[in-house]
């Protein structure tokens, strides 16, 4: 992609900053200019990534408009991408956006899923036969990448959007809380929007879901039933990072935590024969500001 | 029967100069003023564009996102647009207007319904910012039918191939950017260099009335006049931005910036 002469910037956008991270890496790697937009409200929230977006040399450029969030970034990274489109790539760390940036993504995470196929079949020698593969979805990349491979199985899919605070009206959930299809970012999907069509305000506790819309990849798999889509709250999501960190080995990120809390509810219903598997596509060490905050220490 | 924006592009062709087309956006500062800076500024301009303000405007430079802004804030709906157009053309009937937003407003309301309102208003003609050719294609049939123009962009880096396809699809009018940028942004190329692109679309069909807009300002506006056509839009929100924030009324701002633009094509 990055072949030409013409071509010597990379810019990009994440929610939580991972893409960033990632992308800020590469760009070192092959000697690029990179740029990376970030909502100014998800530079304060996700400090951790900013330094480490920094450490590599990329600049982040702050955006101050709207929300603050990812869907403002978005916005501004196409803004700066149709002005520069002759000596720069934009990269989209989600599902999102025109056509062609949602298969890049989503190709890109399938590599997830590619791994993870051949783990099952090593470990339970096939595919189970009652499989759930929990994932949660703000743009929709991870779960896009962990489900990929198992389209054609009959592996079940569930997806968790961020319900937002219990007690606000803001959320980040538009396939759970039946909102509209409208145009946002080039694309056709469900977005949270009022009567007119301008978006809508979103609200959660983990920056990586909190987005308006969701892939059309994602809103394809719920209007044809492939997958089932639900939401957890942020405290649901929390409470779910507390109780995972103590008993496992690892610990999620508030976005994976959204996914852990619909595994941790669905449990106790499902026989000894199924099988789960959550897709812990986060580590907590970025959202140790917000943990603090919101549970009085952060503990790894 | 030619529309009034083939009549408009007939007229100043006569007086051997190119369309001047303004661009405000509906409800910036207030619904009452829109139409105030409308009444005044047509008395130079000869297609009046009006934004219908989307709160996500992704073509959309500095200047524009505060337009939208303000108007939002003040509750705009796309209902007020309509009255405003309205309005307006009870007193200009002939003055064209072409309507500027994004899509989901006009998805959300029903193209059906969105079409009926701008016959009833008197909208002429419509740019859809993010619905690109040839997404765009069953829509502007359906626009022709109403005979509401709809009308196709070409940017820098349209290729030679598309081009051909949507200015052979394309109505009366057809829109090129000029750069490579949202709106608002500071030119940076050279007018030269815009004309030998924009002589390089003329020549694939010399009957379409093509013009220029994104970047041009009372300073680049003359170097572009052998154009069929020449749009100003972040100029004038700057011009209302400055106004409120000098205390001094938007509206005979406007009206002076208007006419100085004027001047400088003919």
């Amino acid at each position: 992609m990055l072949e030409g002469p013409d071509f010597d910037r990379l810019w990009g956008i994440p929610g939580a900053g991972y893409a960033g991270k990632m992308l800020s890496m590469a760009a070192k790697k092959f000697g690029l200019k990179c740029k990376i937009f970030m909502g100014a409200k998800d530079i304060k929230r996700q400090r951790p990534n900013v330094e480490a977006i920094r450490k590599n040399g990329a600049e982040i450029v702050p955006v101050t408009t709207g929300s603050q969030t990812l869907v403002d970034a978005v916005s501004e990274c196409m803004r700066y991408w149709v002005s520069n489109c002759d000596t720069t790539h934009m990269c989209v760390g989600s599902t999102v956006g025109p056509n062609i940036f949602i298969k890049i993504c989503a190709w890109s995470t399938a590599q997830i899923s590619r791994e993870l196929i051949l783990q099952v079949k090593e470990e339970f020698g096939k595919i189970p036969n009652k499989l759930k593969l929990i994932n949660c979805v703000g743009g929709g990349s991870s779960a896009a990448g962990f489900w990929n491979e198992f389209m054609d199985t009959h592996a079940q899919f569930i997806g968790v959007e961020a319900g937002g605070p219990r007690n606000s009206k803001l959320h980040a959930a538009p396939l759970t809380n039946g909102s509209k299809i409208g145009i946002l970012h080039g694309a056709a999907q469900y977005v949270i929007q009022d009567k007119e069509g301008q978006i809508g305000s979103t609200e959660s506790i983990s920056a990586g879901l909190d987005y308006p819309g969701i892939s059309p990849l994602h809103c394809f798999l719920k209007d044809t039933k492939r997958a089932r889509y639900t939401s957890a709250s942020d405290e649901e999501a929390l409470k779910a990072y507390k109780l995972v960190s103590k008993l496992e080995n690892i610990s999620p990120s508030l976005e994976p935590s959204h996914a852990f809390a619909e595994a941790i509810k669905l449990a106790p219903r499902l026989s000894s024969s199924e099988i789960i598997i959550v897709n812990s596509c986060g580590d907590s060490f970025k959202d140790k500001d917000i943990i603090k905050q919101k549970l009085g220490s952060y503990i790894r | 029967m030619k529309s009034k924006i083939s009549l408009a592009f007939k007229n100043c062709e006569k007086q051997k100069r190119p369309a001047l087309i303004t661009y405000i956006v509906a409800g910036d500062n207030t619904k009452n003023n829109s139409l105030k800076i409308l009444e005044k500024i047509s008395k130079h301009a000869d297609i009046l564009e009006i934004g219908f303000p989307h709160n996500t405007p992704i073509a959309d430079g500095g200047q524009i996102q505060g337009s939208s802004h303000r108007a939002l804030k003040n509750g705009i709906k796309l209902k007020d647009v309509f009255q405003i157009v309205k309005k307006f053309k009870k007193t200009n009937p002939q003055k064209p207007i072409i309507l500027m937003g994004y899509f989901n407003l006009i998805y959300q309301n029903g193209e059906n319904n969105f079409l009926k309102s701008c016959k009833l208003s008197g909208v002429d003609g419509l740019i859809i910012v993010d619905l690109p050719y040839p997404e765009n294609k069953s829509f502007a049939d359906k626009c022709k039918r109403k005979s509401i123009n709809f009308i196709q962009l070409l940017s820098p880096t349209t290729s030679k191939d598309r081009m051909k396809k949507i200015i052979k699809d394309s109505h009366d009018m057809i829109y090129y950017i000029s750069m490579l940028s949202t709106t608002g942004g500071k030119l940076k190329i050279s007018p030269k260099k815009i004309l030998q692109n924009y002589n390089k679309i003329k020549r694939i069909n010399p009957k379409k009335n093509l013009v220029i807009g994104f970047g041009i300002t009372d300073k680049t506006i003359s170097s572009l006049k052998s154009a069929n056509g020449l749009v100003v839009g972040s100029m004038l929100c700057k011009t209302i931005t400055n106004s409120l924030k000098l205390g001094q009324n938007p509206v005979t701002k406007l009206d002076k910036v208007v006419y100085n633009l004027k001047r400088k094509i003919i």
